[in-house]
């Protein structure tokens, strides 16, 4: 049989298949759809989720508290000390007028604590060190650094912990939205494989004489089949479009107002628009593949050959 | 043409669809297979197409061994036997040319040779001015004749007709055999199966008759005898 000749037949069977169900085949497809929607929310719900992480992480530092005895010598050698590390990437250095000028200001609106400083005599304050990592996973490296007995008894304190525990609450959430739906998203494609079952049962019934005089007439069973795995292929296709028409707005309208929240570019719609081919293919064969099953299980049911 | 060695089809638990049936067919010839109802006359035609599958013994068809066909090889198959239905079996939303047309398309065959092939059949069933109407605007008789037309697009070496005159009265039960004889006398081997009387009477043919899916008897211009 040419496939040339054939494949247009196929074709023509296929979207007769869709046609003479197109209630059915709706369903399908907006089954499909929602399933995939799902899909493509745990997307994009796992791009804000790095995205928060890169915000937090762009602000991410550690300062280091000398104490004011201090001399600038031993400073000058940490702060040496420190940028022959690689783990580093910046230090800032703050000497001790500007540390308590950044004290008052931060503390502009507390009163008792701005009048406790003045009863003190000189500054309390020794100078501090900023410093960002490379990773945010270097700060252990580096606070382990710092417990070089060289340095260490001048270090007052060192602050990391807030925003360490800011990033496992955000990472701990996404994985749970993530875990989460997942669980929807296999329920949900699950039922679409179900429906697809379905529709290509009610499919076969409806074309139950055709097929038994293609089969009295020598059709073979390649082109008895195809169009049903096609029509299933035409629900994948259909369904990854609908669901990525729907997508593209939500993100557009959520790019903004994200951006604003997280204080680093959201960078939604570039971000998903740099790999929507690759997103869509995949999906589409994902999807494509599953719809097969479901029709290949339902002929092998259904379809006597 | 058409061989059978000790065949016999057993139907789950114990039913018995035909036993120990050997017969040899020459080509051309044209049999009528007759028996009661549930006698195994229409298991045996459809052994003859692989609609269903020997338990037991032998059946080749055009020297071809089908006891053991493979299911890629029975499209083939039946583009070698033509199958004609008491019921027509005609698809009502298709014209009459769309009918025999669509027997070559789903077989691949190239649309020129369709082309070609569909009004020859149609001649050949006397239905020729008749292939854009649909078959709710046809007699059962031409109903009929459009399922024999049907049947010879692939040429074939056999022509199974099972009950063909079921449905229709007696001027298209004559005119539809007429047609079959016409086939018959082409080269075409018909194996009729049938329990008309008078249409197997006046045939004159060679009678295979089932009882019990047994032969019981094979008579060279035999008669419709139970």
């Amino acid at each position: 049989m040419s496939f040339l000749i054939s494949a247009p037949r196929i074709l023509k069977f296929a979207w007769q298949n869709f046609w003479r169900n197109v209630w059915l085949s709706l369903i399908t497809i907006t089954i499909l759809t929602l399933a995939l929607l799902n899909v493509n929310a745990l997307i994009v719900l796992n791009m804000i989720g790095d995205r928060a992480i890169i915000a937090i992480e762009s602000k991410l530092d550690l300062s280091v508290s000398f104490l004011p005895e201090t001399s600038e010598e031993i400073i000058a050698q940490a702060r040496g000390y420190l940028d022959g590390l690689a783990q580093v990437r910046t230090i800032t250095y703050y000497t001790p007028d500007e540390v308590l000028a950044n004290f008052r200001e931060e503390n502009a609106g507390q009163p008792e604590v701005l009048a406790s400083l003045d009863e003190l005599d000189g500054n309390p304050l020794g100078a501090q060190l900023v410093i960002t990592a490379s990773n945010p996973d270097d700060f252990a490296f580096i606070l382990e650094a710092l417990q070089n007995p060289q340095y260490a008894s001048s270090i007052e304190e060192t602050d990391y912990n807030d925003y360490e525990q800011m990033i496992d609450k955000i990472t701990a959430t996404s994985r749970q939205i993530r875990n989460g739906g997942l669980v929807v998203g296999a329920i949900f494609v699950l039922i679409a494989l179900m429906i697809v079952f379905n529709t290509i049962r009610v499919a076969i019934y409806t074309h139950r004489e055709e097929i038994g005089i293609m089969r009295l007439v020598g059709a073979s069973s390649l082109f008895v089949r195809a169009p049903f795995l096609l029509e299933a292929v035409t629900y994948a296709l259909c369904a990854v479009f609908i669901s990525m028409g729907v997508l593209y707005p939500v993100l557009i309208f959520i790019e903004a107002p994200l951006t604003n929240f997280l204080g680093v570019e959201s960078y939604l719609v570039g971000g998903f628009g740099e790999q929507f081919w690759i997103i869509v293919w995949t999906e589409f064969i994902v999807f494509a593949l599953l719809s097969m099953l479901a029709t290949s299980l339902a002929m092998r049911k259904y379809l006597r050959l | 043409m058409i061989h059978l060695k000790n065949v016999s089809k057993l139907y789950y638990p114990d039913i018995v669809g035909l036993k120990d049936v050997s017969l040899h067919i020459k080509p051309g010839e044209f049999v009528s297979i007759v028996g009661q109802s549930g006698t195994g006359k229409s298991t045996l035609a459809k052994l003859l197409f692989a609609e269903e599958r020997a338990t037991h013994g032998k059946v080749v068809v055009g020297g071809w061994d089908i006891t053991e066909i493979k299911s890629c090889d029975i499209p083939l198959l039946r583009r070698q036997i033509g199958v004609v239905f008491q019921d027509f079996k005609l698809l009502p939303k298709k014209t009459v040319s769309e009918n025999v047309a669509f027997a070559l398309e789903v077989s691949g065959e190239h649309p020129s040779r369709i082309r070609d092939v569909v009004p020859h059949v149609l001649r050949i069933v006397g239905l020729a001015e008749k292939g854009q109407r649909y078959p709710g605007q046809l007699s059962g008789g031409e109903q009929q004749r459009v399922s024999i037309a049907r049947s010879l697009v692939h040429r074939p070496k056999v022509l199974v007709a099972d009950e063909p005159t079921g449905n229709l009265d007696t001027i298209n039960t004559h005119e539809i055999m007429d047609l079959f004889k016409r086939i018959n006398e082409f080269g075409t081997t018909v194996i009729l199966v049938t329990h008309n009387r008078e249409v197997v009477n006046r045939l004159k043919q060679r009678v295979i008759t089932l009882d019990g899916g047994r032969v019981v008897s094979d008579i060279e211009e035999g008669r419709y005898k139970l």
